[in-house]
């Protein structure tokens, strides 16, 4: 089965471009553009994501709040999550999110891909 | 060592006394930073310099006399002010001339009431800067003293050291608060850049993405597929530059030099077109997107710009209601043309709704945090140079309303 992978960002470019070129290696890939969309998106879902792609700047529901919430809800709390973000403060938060890595942005995609497959099974 | 013909008084300090007084008094005078080390230099100085029994420091406030220092035997007057008319430092000061009284109840300039509970019988006063007087240094004696010739040349002497020293001061509270602007304005553009960086990073992610899968996948790509891949690459670049292009806008807005160019046309016409070349992107986000007119509205404005604005407030829209309804409106209110963009979204907090506009600090960061970078504040530089207005109307998950009221005709004109 193919490792199935969420992508919360809000810039349409970034996350259509990144769904492609995922998809295009073999992956699964389901988008949201902001933290409550990714939510919804987890709670309908029949079966979760392996690995989330988190970005932290976001309208409505930024990467922090997204965070909190899916950690406090027990069904979707153990989905790793990588985060991917230029915000300056970016690997405090990786720490504090409890994200598996930090990719900073731009993304160096060789990068990106270890790390997908490091943290999803 | 000049010896005078005549000395009018046999009391006089003896001249090398006098001279080593005022080289004293100009030294301690040099480092004097502020006023109040001025003043006690030169109370204590004026009334060494002649042996009188007080002096006094007086400033020019306006109208008035007051008396700000002072060293004497007895109270003076010290933190009295008096109408510059009504006594002798304001004399002085008026007009512009040093006086030697020698019996005070004989001049008819002398307040003698405000005398009497003095010990004074005899004065001395200088001004300070003669040119335009700022204040005076006043002498005075508790016997009938005539000032001698010498005397006088020593106070007009420390008056003028005086002068210099409060010409110093000011110069040097002037470059202090020259130095807290431009170190305000260096923290300023230092945020700036900071965000700048963060805002440039995101069309630059995209193409950077776009780059590295073309050549992750080079051998499996079909020519057709080739082209449109890059395309989109270069149009990731096309939004790199614009958005540079905005960021110097934003530069300059701050300035002051946002610069318009200004023509008559039918700002309904050009906001039906920024709505219409919204529709796809409305559609894929799942808003209907209104545009509502009753009739043309002509007028004068920079077309390039209000178009930047409307687009913008578009683009927020779009991305903060999703999945719902927005509404673009344009009338005309009397010698106004009011043009609203409302959204159905998450709506803002009221405490932030009217920090949207400002550039950064804690409202930039807040817009920075919505994903909403600085074209706010953009918007709002364009809005004014018009002569008009922009505010946003909200409440959290009532939506929001951005209303633009601009002049027919744009306030500064190319």
């Amino acid at each position: 089965m193919k490792v199935h992978l969420l992508i919360v960002e809000d810039d349409p470019d970034i996350a259509d471009t990144l769904a492609e070129l995922l998809e295009s290696v073999g992956y699964d890939v389901s988008k949201a553009e902001n933290g409550r969309a990714a939510l919804e998106q987890l709670n309908k879902a029949t079966t979760l994501p392996d690995l989330i792609l988190l970005d932290l700047m976001m309208p409505v529901m930024d990467g922090w709040q997204f965070r909190a919430a899916q950690r406090a809800d027990p069904r979707s709390a153990d989905v790793p999550v990588l985060l991917l973000s230029a915000h300056v403060k970016a690997e405090q938060a990786a720490q504090e999110l409890g994200a598996r890595a930090l990719l900073p942005k731009p993304v160096d995609v060789e990068a990106l891909l270890r790390a997908i497959a490091e943290h999803s099974h | 060592m000049v010896v005078s013909a005549s000395e009018p008084d046999g009391d006089a300090a003896p001249r090398s006394a006098v001279a080593e007084r005022l080289t004293e008094a100009a030294q301690e005078l040099s480092l004097a930073r502020d006023l109040p080390t001025i003043m006690s230099v030169v109370r204590q100085a004026a009334r060494a310099l002649t042996g009188a029994d007080g002096a006094t420091f007086i400033l020019s406030d306006g109208e008035l006399c007051y008396y700000a220092d002072e060293d004497a035997i007895a109270p003076l007057w010290k933190g009295a002010r008096f109408p510059k008319h009504a006594c002798i430092s304001g004399w002085s000061m008026l007009n512009r001339s040093a006086v030697v009284i020698e019996d005070i109840y004989q001049d008819a300039r002398v307040p003698h009431d405000a005398y009497r509970p003095t010990f004074v019988k005899s004065l001395a006063m200088v001004p300070i800067r003669e040119r335009e007087p700022v204040g005076a240094i006043g002498n005075y004696w508790a016997r009938s003293h005539r000032a001698s010739a010498e005397e006088l040349r020593g106070l007009q002497t420390l008056a003028n050291l005086t002068s210099v020293a409060m010409a110093n001061v000011q110069l040097y509270d002037e470059l202090q608060q020259r130095v807290r602007e431009c170190q305000a304005a260096v923290e300023a553009r230092d945020e700036f850049i900071a965000i700048a960086a963060h805002e440039l990073r995101t069309p630059l992610t995209a193409l950077q993405l776009q780059l590295q899968g073309l050549l992750l996948r080079k051998e499996s790509v079909e020519p057709g597929l080739l082209s449109e891949r890059v395309s989109r690459a270069i149009q990731s670049g096309k939004r790199l530059g614009l958005l540079i292009d905005g960021l110097l806008d934003v530069s300059q807005a701050a300035q002051g030099n946002l610069v318009l160019e200004t023509q008559q046309l039918d700002l309904v016409e050009l906001c039906r077109n920024v709505v219409s070349g919204f529709d796809r992107a409305a559609e894929r986000a799942g808003c209907a997107l209104s545009f509502d007119a009753r009739q043309a509205v002509t007028g004068i404005w920079d077309g390039t710009r209000i178009e930047q604005v409307l687009a913008h407030l578009l683009s927020n829209a779009l991305k903060f209601g999703r999945g719902m309804p927005i509404e673009v409106r344009v009338l005309r209110r009397g010698a106004e043309v009011r043009l609203e963009v409302q959204d159905h979204g998450t709506g803002i907090p009221p405490e932030l709704a009217d920090k949207l506009f400002e550039r950064f600090g804690r409202a930039g960061a807040v817009n920075h945090y919505a994903g909403l970078g600085l074209g706010l504040y953009l918007a709002r530089e364009i809005v004014e140079a018009h002569g008009g207005r922009i505010r946003c109307h909200s409440a959290p998950n009532e939506g929001s309303t951005f209303i633009v009221e601009l002049p027919l005709e744009a306030a500064a004109a190319s």
